[in-house]
């Protein structure tokens, strides 16, 4: 009886640490890149062709790409810093870059890209963007524009024509809206977190506010932020369905439940996948407002706290996808021009991208949300301006009265 | 009207209610299983489909290849099986001491092991970062494992406890007099006879680690170490989540669980008022 | 033994060494010492750590790193920060709602379920059962069901006319909170009727057989027989109930994660929040002490009020 009982637990035992130690062989070098595109349609593919084309060149290296929700990834990064276990590869979007080379984890780049082009063939954001105080410390991996992605067949139906104002523009989705079949006319994030601020910030930038003035000081109080929140209200409480995240709302709308979308290139890659009798009818529209929000969107950085073997191995990792032809391969996969400005997309690889030409003009266009003189404090500042932005939606306070609080609230933030 | 038709209106009244009641308090469990066979064209239906006429598996085989909800299993498992052995092993010894010697400090210790009951989990997860941080622990399954230790051990110790309370000491002094160690009567002779609570202990331990998510969530930072628990909890993601495939995880997540509560309902019952009940 | 009885001044010396590792209380301490061990490294040292830091302004806390002089500053922030109060409201609400309805659904469960007919068992089993449902999944479950544009209630409520449009379950601060105390009742009545169950299995037959001679009718029995034997089951029951309800974590952060407008942020998602959200450990650690010390009150109190009833 004993000694079954023993065997038991000694089976147990010997099966929990096989599958426990199963993952890791010996001798092997693991780079761990955690990203919120892991499983994204378009990108994701060019990411695990360099991954593939990497690994196939260094026997014993292997990268270990795996997903984290965008929603979480910027605290899990920070904690994974703090541990000082830093994940190999540090994918971050462009608004929360700040925080981490703030505070001295980021490796200095400058040494390695004045040996590549990189410094000279990309776009003007990278040496803006992924400068903090004298020193580069990342590659940009895309700029953008916001555009308005919207199902014709729908529009038409509510009797409407792509907008060419703002009024227009609300009264539009507002028209395809039928609440209580089930069908919207947008779809705006407005749980908290990075998307439901980059949703804010396509009418906050529209109108032509700024999160911060010149001198980097808190700028919401300003008519046009007034004007940009008020938009975004009465969209939000008259069209869209509230609650929802960017990965359902994008669902409805390749399902044909939700009309329209506000998203960067990548809608492509999701527009794509849409139903068969929605794919016909998705387009997309310059958005008819004064700006374009935009700016720099995702880019990919070394820590300090790693080996320089694998520091070295990160940085060829990095360096493989500035080449030229990635470059071409990832505008097409993201369905927008990467930051890389000395290539040309081929016509026939644009065919397949109905949204390009508007993706194109539209990152031309877009100017930067990221809020200057709090930069460092990103995620606190994406969890404050969702939390008011929730105040007006969800307790309908008075748009001037809750900036206020919010201004309030930003200012003591740049003090600490 | 007669005594017997009032008995057997009571009685279809009893049944009835518990009809309702059970099934209002089980209906959750079964939307899930539910959900998890409907086809992804009929989730946001009007009216929702109480059953589906064309239930399908796909979702069960889309989780399985698009996740790694294999993965997140075996490492739920490793964290049970070793929590388990782990934290019981020290908590029989401590039990039975607890139980059967009164020495100066035991009343104390158990007195602590009661009320860090009282601890709040999110206070104790803050240093215990910091201290597998400084082990470099962070992001391995052991991490979750030493941290379910602080939760488990103390409700173990005390579960166990009260089922030595009700063996009777006069068996174990009759093997001392019969020339037995103390430990050789402890393993001979008690832990045979608490086999059972040792088991609903040890099952009970094994429901809390695999529930486990506030440890799992913060130490566990790469998805391919994650547990089952901070899987399901990830559903929140951003791209493309059908209800459908969060049910069908859900369900097989929740899988293990249900077939050990099935077999050993009682058992576990048992175990959730030693003790409390006299 | 080995003192002679006659030798009136021998010092009372302590037993020797040898003999205590021998005697009954060292087998004792030996079968306590790992608990002790393993308690002191992972329970006590941690608290110990986040005491301290709660008295120091940190903001990563990492070990090595200097740690700056003892403050009060992070307690003097607590207090006239609103939203620690509007925390201390919501615990309170949270733990009020929840731990109330959990208790009447479980009682009026056990009741019934202590009545004699056929398929008892799996009735209980079916009744009992969620309590094993991972919480996670539980607020899966219940997620789904309280979708605002396709969920299962919502179609109920407005097929039933209670409402006129969708309720915003997650979105709006009081369905919100409804939210998160219908899961956590839902995770939390099946103790109360296992507790409660066995309690009234517990109650010894004559005490009703003397009831049904006094021929006291069926709301008599119970408020003076079943009620009064199942007091210190109640009490026990409510009282861990409470403690749980107050520490839960992973059912309002992975539901809410605390909004909207921090509506269901309680001392432990706020605690959560400043630490591993804002980084600001210390601050956080202050906030988790505070919440300590309210528990170990509220437990005194309580044990000091039904205490008689335990033993």
């Amino acid at each position: 009886m004993r000694m079954v009982a023993l065997r038991v637990v000694v089976l147990l035992l010997t099966v929990g640490l096989l599958v426990g130690q199963s993952g890791a062989a010996p001798r092997e070098i693991v780079l761990r890149f955690p990203s919120w595109q892991q499983d994204e349609p378009g990108v994701s593919g060019w990411w695990k062709e360099q991954i593939a084309a990497f690994e196939r060149n260094r026997p014993g290296v292997r990268i270990e790409f795996t997903k984290v929700p965008l929603a979480e990834h910027t605290d899990k990064l920070i904690a994974q810093f703090a541990a000082n276990q830093p994940p190999q590869i540090v994918h971050i979007p462009a608004q929360t870059f700040f925080p981490f080379a703030d505070r001295g984890w980021l490796e200095p780049l400058d040494r390695l890209l004045d040996e590549t082009d990189v410094k000279k063939t990309y776009h003007a954001l990278q040496n803006k963007e992924c400068v903090w105080k004298g020193t580069t410390h990342c590659v940009l991996m895309l700029n953008y524009g916001y555009s308005w992605v919207y199902n014709e067949k729908l529009l038409k139906a509510a009797g409407k024509a792509v907008p060419r104002t703002p009024e227009d523009y609300i009264d539009t989705v507002k028209a395809m809206t039928d609440a209580k079949n089930g069908q919207y006319g947008i779809g705006v994030v407005t749980l908290p977190g990075f998307n439901m601020v980059a949703h804010i910030a396509v009418f906050v930038y529209g109108a032509g506010g700024r999160w911060t003035d010149d001198r980097g000081n808190p700028s919401v109080t300003t008519p046009q932020v007034v004007q940009g929140f008020k938009w975004w209200k009465e969209v939000v409480l008259g069209a869209t369905p509230i609650g929802q995240e960017s990965g359902r709302l994008r669902q409805l709308v390749m399902e044909g439940k939700v009309a329209s979308y506000n998203d960067g290139p990548w809608m492509q890659g999701f527009a794509l996948r849409a139903n068969p009798d929605v794919k016909p009818f998705l387009r997309a529209a310059p958005l008819p407002f004064k700006a374009t929000m935009g700016g720099p969107s995702n880019v990919v950085a070394i820590p300090r706290a790693i080996s320089d073997e694998e520091k070295r191995l990160v940085w060829e990792f990095i360096k493989s996808g500035t080449t030229k032809d990635a470059q071409v391969r990832y505008s097409v996969a993201v369905g927008a021009p990467a930051p890389r400005q000395d290539i040309s997309i081929p016509a026939e690889l644009r065919k397949d991208l109905p949204f390009f030409d508007v993706y194109v003009d539209a990152a031309k266009r877009a100017v930067s949300w990221i809020p200057f003189g709090l930069e460092t404090r990103a995620n606190e500042f994406i969890r404050l301006v969702a939390e008011h932005g929730q105040r007006m939606i969800v307790r309908n306070e008075p748009t001037e009265r809750v900036l206020q609080d919010l201004q309030r609230e930003l200012e003591a933030l740049k003090r600490q | 009207m007669g005594s017997r038709t009032k008995r057997i209106l009571t009685r279809a009244l009893l049944h009835a209610t518990v009809a309702v009641v059970v099934g209002v308090l089980f209906f959750p469990v079964y939307w899930m299983f539910n959900t998890s066979l409907a086809p992804q064209d009929q989730l946001y239906v009007y009216p929702p489909r109480m059953i589906h006429p064309s239930a399908t598996l796909a979702a069960y085989v889309k989780i399985f290849s698009e996740r790694p909800i294999a993965r997140w299993m075996a490492n739920s498992f490793f964290v049970v099986v070793l929590t388990g052995v782990f934290a019981l092993t020290i908590s029989v010894l401590a039990g039975y001491s607890l139980s059967r010697f009164r020495v100066r400090g035991s009343g104390s210790l158990g007195y602590l092991l009661l009320a860090s009951r009282m601890l709040p989990t999110t206070l104790l997860v803050i240093p215990l970062f910091v201290f597998m941080s400084s082990l470099k622990l962070i992001n391995t399954l052991w991490s979750v494992v030493i941290a379910n230790v602080t939760f488990i051990m103390p409700f173990a110790t005390w579960m166990l406890k009260g089922y030595f309370d009700s063996i009777p000491r006069e068996l174990e002094e009759a093997a001392y007099i019969d020339g037995t160690s103390r430990l050789g009567a402890l393993i001979k002779v008690t832990m045979p006879l608490a086999a059972p609570g040792v088991a609903a202990t040890t099952l009970y331990s094994a429901i809390l680690a695999w529930d486990e998510y506030l440890f799992a969530r913060t130490f566990l930072t790469t998805n391919s170490v994650w547990t089952i628990s901070v899987g399901l909890g990830s559903f929140r993601g951003e791209y493309i989540t059908f209800w459908n495939e969060v049910m069908a995880a859900s369900l097989v997540g929740t899988l293990p669980i249900i077939v050990i509560f099935l077999l050993l309902e009682k058992q576990l019952v048992g175990g959730l008022t030693a003790g409390a009940v006299k | 033994m080995e003192a002679p009885p006659q030798t009136l001044v021998a010092p009372v010396r302590p037993t020797p060494w040898s003999r205590r590792l021998r005697g009954p209380s060292a087998f004792a301490y030996l079968l306590l010492a790992p608990a002790v061990i393993v308690f002191a490294i992972v329970v006590l040292y941690p608290v110990a750590t986040s005491i301290d830091i709660s008295f120091r302004r940190v903001e990563i806390y990492s070990p090595g790193t200097p740690r700056g002089p003892l403050t009060l500053a992070n307690y003097a922030r607590l207090l006239e920060t609103a939203g620690f109060w509007q925390a201390v409201r919501v615990s309170i609400t949270y733990v009020i709602i929840s731990v109330t309805c959990a208790l009447l659904i479980g009682f009026a469960t056990a009741l019934l379920l202590n009545q004699r007919f056929r398929g008892r068992t799996l009735a209980r089993m079916l009744t009992v059962l969620p309590w094993a449902v991972p919480p996670v999944v539980a607020v899966n479950i219940w997620w789904w069901i309280l979708d605002p544009a396709y969920g299962l209630l919502n179609w109920v409520l407005l097929r039933l006319g209670l409402v006129a449009q969708p309720v915003n379950w997650i979105t709006q601060p009081g369905p919100a909170m409804a939210a998160v105390s219908l899961v956590t009742i839902w995770k939390g009545y099946p103790f109360f009727v296992v507790m409660l169950l066995a309690g009234l299995q517990a109650i010894p037959q004559d005490l009703y057989d003397a009831g049904a001679v006094d021929g006291a009718g069926r709301v008599a029995v119970f408020r003076h027989i079943t009620l009064p034997a199942l007091r210190g089951v109640l009490s026990l029951a409510t009282l861990l109930s409470v403690l749980w309800v107050f520490r839960e974590f992973t059912i309002i952060w992975v539901l809410t994660g605390g909004g909207p407008i921090r509506a269901t942020e309680t001392l432990a998602i706020m605690t959560y929040r400043e630490a591993f959200a804002n980084f600001r450990m210390g601050f956080a650690a202050s906030i988790g002490v505070v919440t300590l010390v309210i528990s170990m009150i509220a437990s005194i109190l309580f044990i000091r009020q039904a205490g008689k009833e335990f033993y």
